[in-house]
């Protein structure tokens, strides 16, 4: 288990600049990691054995050939009555003796879910990779230094300059596109994060809400009620009827119980998705909404770089940010991510002092 | 042997400069590589064998173990007394009135190993919280000072660089600071949520599983229960059903061993010291940690104790001048640079802070 998690884990490792911020890290690469590591545990036969065990007399290579393929099935009408202390057994009588035709319910996804989850980890890559694609090394460039000289005074002074040299030049352009792509991840992440609510739904039939209740149930402390809703969606026993030609002509019916070891994990698997999924979604939109309310409020994207100068004065924070653009703005709110405080500070500073040599062109102050 | 923990190995490694402290590390290093190897020794089947083998008439043994597997198996409490082989099978498994008799399912068996490696990254959590918001800043200060050979010029360079920053960043550690504790502090809480955990896991068997197990040597052999027998049989029951020739319900009683629960057993008879010292050790540093906070002569103490080979009235002016967040750092650097160093540091800091009385006031307020 331990071999198998860890290369996953770089996933998680540090970078010296950080491209993402917290939440972009949290949706897209956390999701990731998650994501393979379920499917790891889902595809090897090391803790769960088999994925399909049948329960007949002979031929048994190919019933299980056969039941996994064409879906084994369980009895849409069944209600179980639970057993007095929670475990819910796989009695034949439970599965129900015959079921007509129309009844079955067949469990199409059970062979999939490892696809599903690997094709979701894929989607939820995405906007990361993308991302790292577009912004090809900018802000590593502009901080890297500074991780490993901060403390040396005359190498951060001359980096601070540069630095001050980037940003009194007119990257407007270079700068806006770089914004746009960046809120074109995010606006990606947040439809991901939505199209997944539909995929599953789809996918398990009706997953979110029948989810909820097992959760609630399983929050009160309730294990029937847990049983019996995972039972549904995620049953452990099921029928399975094979026909094959008898002697005379007509065909013969083989009846089979069979056992789906892999739904034990898949219940809890997905009890714990369900909650992360929304957890996600919900932070992701909460940026989204961060997003919005920074394009639309000037005046908050000043408080915002002023909490993380330290407080600097309004006035001279102004005259630095005179020539600002947006995508100025979110640039330098990065670079303000990924060096210290202090030095940032002092970089806002050095920008105010080469600001307030300019002469200012009338109609040109607009943050 | 060597096979199942080579992987381990690259978890010793040890850290150059060291950010945090022996208590800390108890945590993530030491618990973190004794649950992970746990969690490999449960999963190695070359040592224990199959996790589950059970013996049924009439039915395909592959098929029963997976039942059971899935399905858990139970014992009868009321069977755990009584001589082996004359009244029970063995202590738990004997004969049972299903519906009617009191039965004890266990279903934490499967999940042993998984349960074991979420726990080590829950570990780990506090530790990568410290480490992504320290961001490098002590190994930035520290830098080469570390070793006891440096050529004179180089050190007398980096020395200065050393004091220049203290001096320019005085009383600006404190959130540095903080976080650490806070991070100590999620520490002692991990261990004690760990505690309770575990016992809901182990079905509320775990917080007595230490003392039942110390208790039960020292009782009379006929009328006690071994508690490691109750929590972790080896022997157990599981009952299969399935339709007979005519159509009604047969039951089949099948007799399963685990025989992880050898290694199972062992496990957490350690676990439960290993927590309870864990949590008093975090308990004890908590108080430190307060005790620190709460008092600038105790500060000035650890300093002193720390830099021996200093003067005591500079460690004194020092010790006055900083605030816990400083002084933290300070504490935190003279562990990791090398002392005759540490004393020079401390001296130039004192000379600095005496001569600077004025100007060392204003700065934080100052451009």
């Amino acid at each position: 288990m331990y071999a198998a998690v860890k290369p996953l884990s770089k996933y998680l490792q540090f970078k010296s600049v950080h491209i993402y911020d917290a939440i972009f890290t949290l949706h897209s690469k956390v999701t990731v990691a998650l994501l393979l590591a379920c499917t790891f545990l889902l595809s090897s036969k090391q803790y769960f054995g088999d994925p399909i065990q049948c329960f007949g007399d002979k031929d048994m290579d190919y019933v299980h050939a056969f039941c996994w393929i064409y879906g084994a099935y369980v009895s849409d009408n069944v209600t179980v009555t639970p057993l007095r202390n929670g475990a819910a057994q796989c009695r034949p009588d439970a599965v129900s003796k015959v079921v007509p035709p129309e009844n079955r319910n067949y469990i199409t996804y059970y062979q999939w879910v490892v696809l599903v989850l690997l094709l979701e980890s894929f989607v939820f890559y995405m906007p990361a990779f993308l991302w790292k694609i577009w912004e090809g090394g900018r802000l590593k460039h502009l901080c890297d230094d500074f991780h490993k000289m901060a403390v040396c005074k005359d190498k951060s002074r001359t980096h601070l300059r540069v630095l001050v040299n980037y940003f009194s030049s007119d990257y407007k352009e270079t700068h806006f596109r770089y914004f746009v792509s960046y809120v074109f991840c995010e606006i990606l992440n947040l439809s991901i994060s939505i199209l997944n609510f539909l995929l599953l739904d789809v996918f398990f039939g009706g997953f979110w809400g029948r989810y909820r209740n097992a959760l609630l149930s399983l929050y009160n402390g309730d294990y029937n009620q847990w049983n019996i809703i995972t039972m549904a969606v995620f049953p452990k026993c099921a029928k399975c009827e094979m026909y094959k030609g008898g002697p005379s002509g007509s065909s013969n019916i083989y009846d089979y119980l069979c056992l789906l070891p892999l739904n034990i994990l898949n219940e809890k698997i997905f009890a714990f998705l369900w909650i992360w999924f929304i957890l996600v979604a919900m932070l992701i939109s909460l940026k989204f909404l961060y997003r919005l309310a920074t394009v639309l409020y000037p005046g908050m994207r000043l408080q915002l770089l002023r909490a993380r100068a330290r407080f600097m004065p309004k006035k001279h924070l102004q005259v630095a940010l005179r020539n600002c653009s947006f995508g100025d703005w979110f640039v330098l709110m990065r670079v303000g991510n990924n060096i210290s405080p202090e030095l940032f500070r002092k970089l806002l500073e050095e920008l105010y002092e080469a600001q307030s040599l300019i002469k200012i062109p009338p109609g040109a102050d607009k943050i | 042997m060597f096979d199942v923990f080579g992987s381990v190995k690259g978890l010793l490694k040890i850290d150059q400069v060291c950010i945090d402290n022996n208590v800390f590390r108890m945590h993530y290093k030491a618990t973190v590589i004794i649950l992970i190897a746990f969690s490999l020794l449960v999963t190695s089947r070359q040592y224990i064998g199959d996790p589950i083998d059970c013996i049924v008439d009439e039915i395909p043994l592959g098929v029963m173990d997976t039942y059971c597997w899935i399905y858990s198996t139970f014992t009868v409490p009321e069977r755990l007394t009584g001589i082996t082989g004359r009244d029970v099978v063995q202590p738990g498994v004997g004969s049972h009135v299903e519906g009617e008799d009191e039965v004890k399912y266990h279903k934490y068996y499967q999940w042993v190993c998984f349960v074991l490696f979420f726990q080590a990254i829950l570990f780990y959590v506090p530790r990568y919280l410290w480490k992504s918001w320290e961001g490098g800043r002590l190994k930035m200060l520290v830098m080469d000072l570390n070793s006891p050979i440096v050529n004179d010029e180089c050190k007398n360079d980096r020395k200065k660089i050393l004091v220049d920053y203290f001096i320019g960043n005085l009383n600006r550690h404190n959130f540095y600071a903080f976080r650490f504790f806070v991070c100590e502090a999620l520490n002692f809480v991990n261990v004690i949520g760990q505690i309770y955990f575990v016992d809901f896991f182990l079905d509320g068997e775990f917080s007595t599983y230490g003392s039942d197990v110390l208790k039960f040597t020292e009782l009379e052999p006929d009328e006690r229960i071994d508690p490691m027998a109750r929590v972790f049989p080896k022997v157990t029951k599981c009952t299969f059903h399935k339709y007979g020739p005519s159509g009604s319900v047969q039951t089949h009683d099948g007799l399963c061993v685990l025989p992880l629960n050898i290694v199972n057993e062992k496990i957490y008879v350690f676990l439960w010291f290993w927590f309870i010292i864990l949590s008093i050790m975090s308990g004890i540093s908590l108080i430190y940690r307060i005790a620190v906070v709460a008092g600038p002569k105790l500060r000035h103490l650890l300093l002193r104790a720390r830099s021996r080979l200093a003067e005591s009235e500079e460690v004194e002016l020092v010790a006055n001048k900083c605030n816990i967040g400083d002084w933290f750092l300070l504490y935190q650097l003279g562990k990791n640079i090398d002392p005759l160093i540490y004393k020079e540091v401390i001296s130039d800091l004192s000379r600095e802070m005496s001569g600077d009385e004025h100007s060392a006031h204003k700065r934080p307020f100052d451009a």
